[in-house]
């Protein structure tokens, strides 16, 4: 599997310039964090990726084919979607909400079978949620919501993983649990993976390419210890920011800091 | 899954029973009482001939019990597919304008004296334009919110019942009118044969189409930039389920008016029982609707000796029941 893009602009129909000239490549196994300020453009960078929403100017490639040539189901068979996880008006039960991740696999007028719940079975086994099949997604924690989306983009069985701020909203323990399943899916089962996130640190210690949206719309892509530093995020957030390293026995942490913005004037 | 599938098939058993027996009942009583055994030698043997049974079982009343079974089935499912397509707990026929919509293009066919098809193609017409206006008013980048949907539904609903009191204001009050007022509150006395050929076949095909696209409505129910994302080629198939549910509705208000109620009520009680997952939903739906519509008319042709329209009988029942249900489920999440 091979995703890229290159060129990707992106304008309102009102004039306004939200992405400039963005070009990124992904493989296998590697994952992309994208990063920005509120506002930046990282949902709106994702659905021009996915052919969501149309470039006004470049395109996105997966394996050398343009995205908006694929037919959908085609697309959608080598691609999961993790939205930002927000309840839908109707209540579902968590097998029935993963199920419909085998959509792209089946005809219009036909119903999951057998086959379509045995992957169910696996997915929900894989992230680890097998025992809350037959609850309702209302009554299960935010945690254990964004599992269920994950599961949902895996029953397709994707080359390529896209996630939208998949630990926005959760508890340290559940961040913990989310980065460590899409680390896990990437290392092991060779998927590649490209999320959202506000967390630099995530960015570090997952990635191994980032790209950083700046204000104006551009962005700078590469390895993520190139690209994750005090100045160009500082550039980024317009916040002062230190990077230090924690050296524990395992491993070397690093460590993203926001100070307050008194400090810069000193 | 096992334990949900037999409950499932015990509701299914149940509800095919109560069709039969409340059928049979139904064809039994009336101002014209018949017994039980004059109803089965009826129907066993419809060549001989019955003399007044024959005429009362065969040409008045199997006729409304198969509309009233068919329009109940396909309000309710068309209630249920537009909950789920406008992802949206309060759409029903009723609230989208639709059926306004519809009773306006039929109260048109009926002052114009035009044929019963074309009564029902104008209804047709004018129930899709009633609901293509909503969604364009209620619609905004990113879709369509509940809110601004059902507001827009109020907005149409009510330009078409203003143009319906047009046309009753220019009809002849002799005869057009009073057919007319009877008619829009909602009344099954005015079928015949002719009505059941003309309309059956909408009504079959528009419940057949969402029945087997009844999966498929889970995935509508989600935000379309997801739904689009777990490959579902969402414009087609939404169309698809408009069109089928705005052709159920504009057949069942050209056959027997506005009847109120039964798409909102009828696929929440299905929700109660069974979730929310829309393979069990539209089954249930099309199960329920036909029961609650065929014991309702019954009820309005027996209860007294001049017909209750029908509407007014689904309001009575309906809204203290759909009271007792936004208590119970603590109102909805919207």
């Amino acid at each position: 599997m091979k995703f890229e893009v290159k060129n990707g602009s992106f304008s309102y129909r009102h004039g306004q310039q939200v992405l400039r000239e963005i070009s990124l490549q992904l493989t296998d196994r590697e994952i992309l964090t994208v990063l920005g300020a509120n506002g930046a453009g990282k949902t709106t960078l994702m659905k021009c990726m996915l052919g969501l929403y149309r470039w006004s100017a470049g395109a996105a490639y997966l394996d050398g084919r343009e995205v908006h040539s694929l037919r959908p189901k085609e697309f959608w068979r080598q691609v999961g979607y993790v939205p930002q996880a927000k309840l839908p008006s109707f209540v579902y039960t968590v097998g029935e909400m993963v199920v419909l991740g085998r959509s792209a696999h089946l005809g219009e007028f036909s119903q999951p079978g057998p086959r379509d719940w045995a992957k169910v079975e696996q997915c929900l086994e894989l992230v680890g949620i097998s025992h809350l099949k037959d609850k309702l997604c209302s009554r299960i924690s935010g945690g254990e919501y964004q599992m269920a989306l994950i599961a949902r983009a895996l029953v397709t069985d994707p080359e390529l993983l896209v996630l939208d701020e998949p630990e926005s909203n959760l508890d340290f323990k559940n961040q913990r649990i989310v980065m460590d399943t899409i680390a896990w899916l990437c290392r092991e089962r060779g998927l590649a993976a490209i999320l959202n996130t506000h967390y630099p640190e995530h960015a570090v210690e997952l990635a191994d390419k980032a790209l950083l949206l700046m204000p104006d719309g551009s962005a700078l892509f590469g390895g993520a210890a190139q690209v994750i530093r005090e100045d160009t995020l500082q550039q980024a957030f317009g916040v002062p920011v230190r990077i230090q390293t924690i050296h524990l026995p395992e491993k070397d942490y690093t460590c993203v800091l926001t100070l307050p913005f008194s400090a810069q004037n000193q | 899954m096992n334990k949900l599938r037999t409950k499932g098939a015990v509701w299914a058993i149940g509800t095919a029973a109560a069709i039969l027996i409340l059928s049979v009942l139904a064809l039994m009583l009336g101002r014209y009482q018949l017994s039980f055994s004059q109803v089965m030698q009826t129907l066993l043997h419809p060549g001989a001939d019955h003399g007044m049974a024959g005429n009362v079982v065969f040409n008045i009343r199997l006729p409304r019990i198969l509309i009233s079974l068919l329009a109940g089935a396909g309000l309710a499912t068309a209630g249920a597919a537009f909950q789920a397509v406008f992802s949206n707990p309060l759409a029903a026929p009723d609230t989208l304008g639709v059926a306004t919509g519809a009773s306006f293009g039929a109260v048109l066919g009926i002052l114009f004296g035009l044929p019963s098809l074309a009564i029902q193609t104008s209804a047709l017409v004018f129930g899709l334009a009633a609901v293509g206006l909503v969604y364009l008013v209620g619609h905004s980048r990113g879709g369509a919110s509940p809110v601004m949907l059902i507001l827009s539904g109020i907005v149409i609903s009510s330009l078409f019942s203003a143009l319906v009191s047009l046309v009753k204001y220019s009809a002849d009050p002799q005869d057009v009118l009073p057919a007319i007022t009877f008619w829009l509150m909602g009344s099954l006395s005015s079928v015949t044969r002719e009505t059941l050929y003309t309309g059956a076949p909408f009504l079959l095909t528009g419940i057949l189409l969402i029945f087997l696209l009844r999966w498929k409505l889970n995935a509508l129910s989600l935000p379309q930039e997801e739904a689009q994302s777990l490959g579902v080629p969402v414009v087609r198939i939404r169309t698809a389920v408009i069109l089928a549910a705005a052709m159920i509705t504009a057949a069942a208000v050209s056959m027997c008016g506005l009847i109120g109620w039964v798409g909102l009520l009828v696929p929440h009680i299905a929700r109660m029982i069974f979730g929310s997952n829309n393979q069990r939903v539209v089954p249930a739906s099309i199960g329920f609707g036909a029961v609650f519509l065929l014991v309702i008319d019954t009820a309005a042709r027996c209860v007294s000796a001049a017909e209750i329209p029908v509407s007014i009988l689904t309001a009575i029942i309906g809204a203290p029941f759909f009271i007792l249900l936004l208590r119970r489920t603590g109102g909805f999440r919207l």
